[in-house]
This record gives structure tokens, sequence and C-alpha cells, in this order.
């Protein structure tokens, strides 16, 4: 199979598995319900016990020997083939089409193959023909928590609630707590599942939750893993679900660790052997990820996993790694940072210099305020290819959709990813270099929330944005009181129960924080991560730490966010209507009203300037009359609140040059670079305004950006550099550029005339 | 002495030729310097050496340039504006009006527009330029130029164009004007075409910046004061580009331009600018442009020899003629009256 000829983006391992002959793509699903078929059962126990051949020749015979095309189905599943599987479970609905059982079932393969919109549905099927049948509720449960998915979360935990004698719904809270670090919300359901324990259920799956919850709170775990093993000596499902929430959990290093003792177990675990080398993938360990991965993809070619990340290793050959020791300095003395940039060749000229001026500001900021210096290198990764990017980010749930961090590594969108200012490049990288540092100072034990809270929190406040930009379905929430407590903030990243939660909870992180420094100064984040690297909770960081409780904190914080936004949240719907009311004018062409309708949105809140925010289409009214002052006064209010829509600051600086207003339209130029950095044009303005501002140095670095890049206006480059050389002295560099100049333009008179004055100068 | 216009045949190709042996591979040596930009240099030269031969200011240019129907008043406005521009552009090149002939509107008929081909000698050796700006359309089979009356098709413009013969430079710069590659194509047209097949059927945004692009400083690449249409074509794609980016809009046309491997874009000039716009040559300027033309002759058996020789000496070397350039130029600037010292 040429293994180039496929590539998915995002999360999802197994599109299409019923087309797999063979494979785990999730792991087989025992049946918890309790009235699992005794010649199934008798199978499952010498599987769950690790007596796999038994248990191949026990399923195998009752495609033999079985009459019900549901047993068949079941066995089939078991021995792997999914294919066949999924066929003999139609001919079983045909067969019993009053038995809920039989769709439940075949709704759990899908749910094992990620269809959960085929398993939903045969799950709803069930409940049709049951509306009591608590397994297909289960169901149903389980496949939506199995997305990461919101929709409806509270129903499902009262489903999961509603089961609370049944071994898997136990098994799925448990896991919701464990995700968040809450090991003492999972531990209820722990013990109650230790006590529906029976031995016609396997253990393996609680076992390893509690050998999880121990490794959680740092506790020993091995006697957990000793107990999965004596049941199932080649139990490598049991480091794998360790790996799971040591990865969810930031553990990388230690994901990693769980993954090899999976494969070491069980070295033709397939899908263990392609996790480990996604996770050493992570850890920057290519050569060793590669080899899993080639591994994992001889033993099971249809894992996309394996296939989509051994495609993305192949197109490194496109990229250029650069090593670089950042130097910066604090009051301690002069230090340096080893950075490892990966960029695609044809953006590396481009995009280098500016990755490496962004660290040298942020690397004193973040090592200061985190009291932590970096102790390897940090690795930093651009894909000119979002699919290329999503591939790295395979198996992280709803994080950072233009970025993401594995500790020192992190990779994201280079801005050729998207259209010219769709995204701010500088801030993503801003932001994911903050997360290195609150999850290594934290030894990577930083909740979701402060994480991302301090990372939105730099974006704001010490980046290159260095304004809010917060989104309209933030004032949305907020108008709708929809901030979660925050010692509850993690579930809205990882379990969103609507439609845009987990941006509400970026935002709702981010002023968290921004409240905190308010209030105590940004110095006690060190303080905090130190805390939560000493396991505490959240609440027990508040409550140490900051000495408030989280719920008193919950109050004084709305007060603060009603402070900053109260305006804007509590006249929501006029503002969107006012905004929407402009859109019509603009259709219309109507300039002096949306001038007046814009005027109206800005005096609510004028510090949207986001991509549908109303200075834009005001600007260009403001052209359309042919009111130049006016307009550039409303461009200049734009930029500086933040806004970044490149079409909106090239028409600034246009304003400004023609002012001669030299450095502040230097400022706007400047600031385009996090923006549209691939913007010919931008760099020939940079070069010729670092040239007036005589930074000789960043002018030629210029002009050599459009040389690398390949300007069709290769003599006006040239030309720049030979007159700046010339007026640092540098005689022969000028001549040299001069004569380049000339080469591809002959005819060039400013070229002529400077090379008549390099001559004279010889004479 | 020889017919001036045919030792200016017989110097393009000697210049091709000398292009044949190593120049390509010695400009490849260039940092940065495309092979689209080494000729565009060479060209240059040669249409200078041209210029030192011609009877008139420049009698090497026929401009035909057509403007069809908008559909509508704002496309209409929008066509004739761009026909007007080109038409001014054609002038700054010191054509006169028997060598530009403009049709739009309702005097775009076919009868007219065969009649305009017809009229340009058949046997002249003229470089003939034709513009066509517009809508086109393409049934599956053929492409054809929308214009009051009877549509024009490609094969029927093609088949006038057949029987000039001199070089051709046709720019289709409508929709579906892919379609129209294929009928034009041949051993002495460069052909450009708006889009890349006659499905692309969305109104082009080609022309706008075809005509925007045609008098403007930053086009003129190599610095010498006319717009190429190699040069043209460079600026108005990357405006294309750039237009369909900022709208946020997938592309829906991706121009094309092919021709026979003897003929470049560079051959073909829309325009001058600067100090030689709209300028006629005097007997001595013309006679300084000759001794321009040796040193260009020069400059192009340099780069030919550079693969032999040091980067110091090839740089000495191109210094030295270099200042020859510029001083026989601003000697042709003092005598233009348009010196700039």
């Amino acid at each position: 199979m040429n293994r180039r000829g496929r590539h998915i983006s995002g999360r999802f391992l197994c599109l299409a598995a019923l087309l797999l002959a063979s494979g785990f793509c999730m792991g087989y699903t025992y049946d918890y319900s309790g009235d699992r078929d005794d010649s199934l059962l008798t199978c499952d126990k010498l599987r769950w016990t690790g007596q796999s051949t038994a248990a191949t020749a026990c399923y195998a015979s009752l495609l033999s020997t079985s009459d019900s095309a549901y047993i068949r189905a079941e066995a089939q599943w078991a021995l792997g083939d999914l294919k066949t599987a999924n066929s003999l479970f139609g001919q079983a609905v045909a067969a019993e089409p009053d038995n809920p059982k039989v769709r439940t079932r075949w709704g759990y393969l899908y749910v094992q193959t990620f269809q959960f919109g085929d398993a939903a549905g045969l799950f709803q099927e069930a409940l049709g023909i049951n509306p009591d049948y608590q397994p297909a509720r289960i169901g149903f449960a389980a496949a939506s928590t199995a997305q990461f998915s919101g929709g409806g979360g509270d129903a499902l935990l009262d489903i999961l609630e509603d089961n609370v004698e049944n071994l898997e719904a136990l098994l799925i809270l448990s896991k919701l707590y464990l995700e968040q670090r809450d090991v003492y919300g999972a531990l209820p359901y722990l013990e109650e599942a230790q006590n529906l324990l029976s031995e016609d259920l396997p253990p393996l799956k609680l076992y390893a939750y509690l050998a999880a919850a121990e490794y959680i709170l740092g506790n020993d775990f091995g006697p957990w893993v000793d107990k999965a093993l004596e049941v199932n000596p080649n139990d490598a499902d049991l480091y794998v679900h360790l790996a799971y929430f040591a990865e969810i959990t930031y553990q990388y290093r230690d994901a990693a660790d769980f993954l090899t003792q999976a494969v070491r177990i069980d070295p033709y675990n397939w899908k263990a052997r392609a996790d480990l080398g996604l996770a050493l993938a992570k850890l920057n360990d290519v050569q060793t990820a590669r080899q899993h991965l080639e591994a994992a993809y001889s033993g099971d070619p249809y894992n996309l996993a394996s296939v989509n990340m051994l495609r993305l290793f192949d197109t490194f050959d496109e990229f250029v790694v650069i090593e670089r020791n950042v130097p910066y300095q604090t009051d301690e003395g002069n230090f340096s940072a080893e950075i490892q940039l990966r960029l695609h060749r044809d953006e590396a000229q481009v995009l280098g210099p500016y990755v490496f001026e962004l660290l040298s500001v942020a690397m004193p900021i973040y090592v200061e305020r985190y009291q932590f210096h970096p102790v390897e290198p940090i690795v930093i990764e651009l894909y000119p290819n979002h699919d290329d990017f999503a591939v790295r980010t395979l198996g992280e749930p709803m994080i950072g959709p233009l970025g993401i961090t594995f500790g020192y590594l992190f990779a994201m969108d280079s801005p050729s990813a998207k259209s010219a200012g769709s995204f701010h490049w500088g801030s993503v990288l801003w932001h994911e270099l903050s997360h290195v540092f609150s999850l290594e100072a934290s030894g990577s034990r930083v909740p979701r929330w402060f994480s991302e809270g301090l990372s939105t929190f730099e974006e704001w406040n010490s980046g290159p944005a260095n304004r809010y930009q917060v989104p309209t379905q933030v004032f949305e929430a907020m108008s709708e009181n929809r901030f979660l407590p925050v010692r509850d903030l993690d579930s809205g990243f990882l379990r969103p129960t609507y439609e845009g939660q987990v941006i509400v909870s970026y935002n709702q992180a981010g002023l968290v924080c921004d409240f905190i420094a308010s209030q105590w100064g940004p110095e006690i984040f060190s303080p905090m991560l130190q805390a939560f690297k000493n396991r505490a909770t959240t609440d027990e960081v508040f409550q140490d730490v900051l000495d408030i409780n989280s719920f008193a904190f919950d109050r004084q914080f709305r007060t603060y966010v009603d402070e900053l936004f109260g305006d804007v949240v509590s006249r929501f719907d006029d503002w969107a209507a006012i905004r929407n009311n402009l859109g019509a004018y603009w259709s219309a062409e109507d300039w002096e009203k949306v001038i007046e309708t814009g005027n109206q949105a800005l005096l609510i809140y004028p510090d949207y300037t986001e991509y549908d925010a109303v200075y834009e289409p005001m600007a260009i009214a403001y052209r359309n009359l042919e009111d130049e002052a006016a307009e550039l006064t409303l461009l200049e209010n734009y930029f500086e609140r933040g806004g970044y829509n490149p079409a909106a600051l090239g028409r600034l600086s246009e304003l400004l040059f023609e002012q001669g207003q030299t450095e502040e339209r230097h400022r706007v130029l400047q600031y385009l670079r996090w923006v549209a950095p691939f913007d010919e044009e931008l760099h020939k303005n940079l070069a010729r305004s670092y040239a007036e501002l005589q930074d000789t140095e960043n002018a030629i670095l210029e002009y050599n950006i459009l040389l690398d890049t390949g300007t069709q206006d290769v003599a006006s480059a040239h030309l720049g550099i030979a007159e700046l050389h010339l007026g640092e002295g540098r005689t022969e560099l000028a001549r040299r550029h001069t004569l380049m100049a000339l080469e591809a333009a002959p005819y060039y008179r400013e070229a002529q005339n400077l090379l008549f004055q390099i001559t004279q100068q010889d004479n | 002495m020889d017919s001036p216009k045919t030792l200016g045949a017989i110097v393009i190709k000697a210049f091709s030729r000398l292009r044949a042996l190593s120049i390509l591979k010695a400009f490849s040596q260039l940092r940065a310097l495309s092979v689209l930009r080494a000729l565009s240099v060479l060209r240059a030269l040669s249409l200078s050496i041209l210029l030192m031969f011609s009877n008139s200011s420049l009698a090497l240019e026929q401009m035909l340039i057509f403007g069809g129907l908008g559909g509508d008043p704002v496309f209409q406005e929008d066509f004739n504006e761009q026909v007007e521009q080109i038409y001014q552009a054609g002038l700054s090149l010191g054509l006169d009006a028997s060598q530009i002939t403009k049709l739009s509107g309702s005097d775009a008929t076919k009868v007219n527009i065969l009649a305009a081909i017809s009229k340009i000698r058949a046997d002249s050796d003229d470089l003939l330029q034709v513009h066509l700006i517009g809508h086109g359309s393409f049934d599956g089979n053929n492409y054809k130029f929308n214009i009051p009356g009877p549509d024009i098709s490609a094969n029927e413009l093609a088949e006038a164009l057949n029987q000039l013969n001199g070089n051709q430079m046709v720019a289709v710069m409508t929709s579906a004007s892919g379609a129209a590659m294929q009928p034009l194509k041949n051993d002495s047209r460069l052909v450009i075409t708006a889009t890349r097949t006659g499905l692309q059927k969305n109104a082009s945004v080609f022309s706008r910046y075809w005509a925007q692009g045609s008098d403007l400083s930053s086009v003129d690449l190599n610095k010498n004061e006319i717009i190429s249409i190699a040069e043209l074509y460079t600026y108005t794609q990357d405006q294309v580009t750039k237009y369909y980016e900022s709208e946020g809009l997938i592309a829906s046309e991706a121009s094309l331009i092919e021709g026979p491997e003897s003929i470049d874009a560079d051959l073909f000039s829309l325009s001058r600018i600067g100090q030689l716009a709209n300028t006629s040559l005097s007997a001595e300027v013309e006679s300084l442009i000759a001794e321009r033309a040796e040193v260009e002759t020069k400059l192009s058996e340099l780069s030919g020899r550079r693969q032999d020789l040091s980067e110091d000496e090839y740089f000495s070397e191109l210094q030295n003629l270099m200042l020859e350039l510029g001083l026989l130029q601003r000697q042709i600037d003092n005598e233009l009256g348009t010196t700039d010292e």
C-alpha cells in the first residue's frame, strides 16, 4: 500500500474502519451488561486472562457450531475480522429485529472504529425497541465521551449516574474525572466498581484505572499493575490505558515509557507500537519514532495514524532545522536557550529571523515570570500545510487549533497555512512558548485551564499583539452566565457541553489569569505553578497561594469581568443588532449610515477588532467619502486596539506615509510581520523604512529576504543594499551590490549614478 | 547599407545563437537571476539595437486593441477604460495612428475586427500585438469573443492572423479564454489567456491589472523605462493572485502564456515610461544609442565568458562596461533634455 496515498487530518484514526480486515482501533469492547451469552463468556474469560490461543480456538469454534448470526458476529469481532462481523450483525438484526442487545453490541463495534454517528444511530434504534434498555443508554454515553465532544454533557452524566450498578458506566465516570486529575472525584466510582466485580466481568480496565489514579496522585501504582498482570500477564492494554492518562495530563515522557512497556509485553500489539511512535515523535525522537511506526505499519498497514505520521516524516526532507542559542539576561546574569527551529526550506529565510526576534524578546520575560530556565533545547516547528500540523497533534483533544505544545516541543501552523491575516502567527508562537514554560516549570502538572490561561494572558499582555482579543461568543457566554467555576474550568476544554465552549474557556482562563495578575501581581504565577508541581488541586492552590477559596475567587472574578466588559455584555443583543445593521448599510453602499452605525457600535465596545469588527467597513466608508483624516484616525484606533487585518494596516501605512509620520508608519509595518510575513510589498516598505530610520542591519535583512524569496525586482533590492553599505563605509560591498543591480537592470539610472559615485571615491 | 529591419532581424538571430551557446548557463550563476530575467535583459539589449537601426522612432510594433461587449454598463465602462489605457500605452512607445487600432463598444464588430487585421501588410515583419478585452464564452468546442453582432471565434481570429508574416502576441483577456489557446497557438505567435481552460467562466479580472500595469514604473523590472509584455504579464499574474487572496476567494482564473521558443514575451513592448515616453529621437541620440548598443554587445559577451572568470575579474570588467554604458546614457539624457543629475 502506498502510504503516501492517504492522508487525513484531525484526531480520528480510523475512518471507514469497517473496510479494515484487521486491527484494533480502539481496543476490543467487552460486554459489561451482565447478560453475556455463556458460550461467548467462556471465550471472553480465556481472552482476558491472557490465554489467547485458547481464546482464538474458542471463538473460532463458535463460528462453526453456532446457528446464531449474533453469536458468530461477536466471535468474528473478537477474532478481529471487523468486516465480517459487521456483515453478520446486519444478518443478526434481520433475524432478531426486536432484540435491542444485538443493535447495542453492533453500535459498540462502530464505537471501536470511531464511527460514532453510526454507533449513536444503532443505540437510538435499540432504545426505540426498549426505551429502558440500559446497555444502549450506556453505549450512547460511551460513544459521546469517546468523541470528546460536548452535546448534552449533563444528560450523559445522568445516564451514567442512573447506571451506577454497571461496571462500564462506573469506568466511564471515573475516566472523566481522572482526565482532569480529579482522583478524589473518580474514587467513589472506582470503589463501587470494585464492589461490582465478579468472575463474569473483565477486571482489567478497572485495575488499569486504579493504577492510573495512583499514578496521578504520585503514589506507587505497582500493586495495581501487579494485580492486572496476575489476571493476564500479557495485558499490554494496561500500559496503553496508563499512557492515555499520562498523555492527557501532559506527562509525555511517562506516556512513552508506558507504551514501551506495552510493546515489551506484547510486541505484536500494533496499536500500542503506533502510539509509542507518536509519543516519541512528540518528544522529538524522530528516529526511534520512525522505527516503531514503520514496525506498526508493517503489522497493520491500515493504521492511519502510522501512515500519516510516517508521511509527515517523509516531508521533513523539505524542512531545514536552524539550531541557535538565544541569549537572554535576567537579574541573575546572562544565559542562553538552545533553540531548534524546523521550517520549510521555502520559508526559512523569511520566518527564521522573525521567530528568533520574538524568542529574544520572550525569553527574559518568561524566565523571569515563571522562574524557570529551559534545561533542554526548545524545538519549534512551523508547518505550511495545516494537515501536516494536524498529524502532529493526533491524540490531543481540543488543544490549540493553531498550535500545540508537548513539553519542550511545539508545533504550529505557519502563517502560510492559512490566508494572510486570518490569524496572528506571532501571538500563536508567543502563546505556545508560554506553554513550554508553564508545563516544564510545573513538571507538567499544571492543569489545562491554567496553562491555557497563562498563555492567553501572555498573548494579551506581553506578546506582539499586546491587547485583549475577545471574540463575540465570549461576550455572549458572559451574557448567558456561562462562565464555569474556576475549579471546573478544565471541563470546558476537555468535555465541552455547547458549541464554542472551548473558545469561551480559553478566554475565560485568560481573564482569570488577568484578574490574578491585577490583584496579586503576575509574580504569583510562579508559586502557583510550584504548588501544582507539588500535586496541589486548583482549590488547594487558590487557598494556599492566593489565600482565597475558589468560590470567593469566582465572585470577585465576576465583578472584575463585569467592570471590563459590563457594557458590551449587558447590551450584547443591541451591539449585535447594530453590527448587523451596519452590514445592511454596507451592502447598500450608504457610507454615511455605515459610519453613523459604526460609531454606535464603538460607543458600546471600541476594543473589538476581530474580522467582523466595524473598523474596516467604516474605514472604507470614509475613504469613499474622501475623508482621509477621519479614515486615518479610525485606522490608528483600530491598530492601537490590536486590529491586524493586513489590508487595513496596509492602508494605514499608506496614509501615515502621506502624512510623513515615519516612526508611526514603521511601527505598523513592523507589526505586519506577525500577520502577513510573506507579502513582498511589506518587505520592500520595511527595508525602506528601516533605512530611513538608519537601522542598517534590519534594512539589509529585509532586502536579503526579498532576494532570498525570489523577488522579481532584484535590481532595486541590490541597489538598496548597496546604498546602505555605502552609508556604513563598506565601499566594496556597495560596489558589488551596485553592479549586481546593474546586471539585472543595465539602464537603472539610480544604480548607474551610485556606481559613478563609488568610482569617483576610488579616484 | 542593408535594410535596417533585415539587419535588425539578423541581430536578433545572432543574439539567439549567442544565447544558445552559453548565456543561459552564465546567467544561471547570477544570484537570484532567473532565466526569464536574463532573457529580459538580453531582449532589452536586442530592442535597443533594433532602435538603432529603425527608420522612425519605433516602427516595430503594430497594435490592435479590441474591447468587447460588457453586458452591463459597469463592465462596459471598465472595458472601454482598459482599452483606452492600453491605447495610451501604445502611444507612449511613439507609435502613430497608423500603427494602433482600437475598437470598442459598438465599433468592435466582427467585420471591423477582421478589417483591422487585414489592414496590416501581409508581408510586414513588424511585431504585432493584439489585445482582446471583454467577455468570452466556450460551448465545449469553440471559444468566442463576445462583441456586438455575431461573436468572433478563436478559429476566425487565428485564420485572419495567420495571413500575416511577422511575430505576434495575442492576449485574450476574457472569461473562458483558455479555450482560445489551442486555435491561436502557432510557430510565430505568443498567446496569453486570462484563464487556463474554457471552463473558467466567471468574469476575469486579468485585463483590469493588465491595463493598470501598463504605465507603472514598478512593473519595469529591468529599469529600461520600457514595459515589456513579459514584465506586464508577471505583474498582472501577481496582482490577480493577490486580488483573490484579498477577497478571500478561491481563484476562478489562472492565466497561461505559451509560445514557441523563438519568441519571448520580452520581444514585445507595451509602453515607454519615464523619460523615454512619447519621445522622438534625434540623429545625435540615435548615434549615441548605436554606441550604447556596442557596449551592450560587450556586456552580453562578458556574460558568456563569466564561467571562465573569477568573481573579481568578472565584476571588474562588468564595472568598466557599466561605467561606459552609464556615461553614454547620461549623454543621451542630456540630449533629450531629461537628465536627472
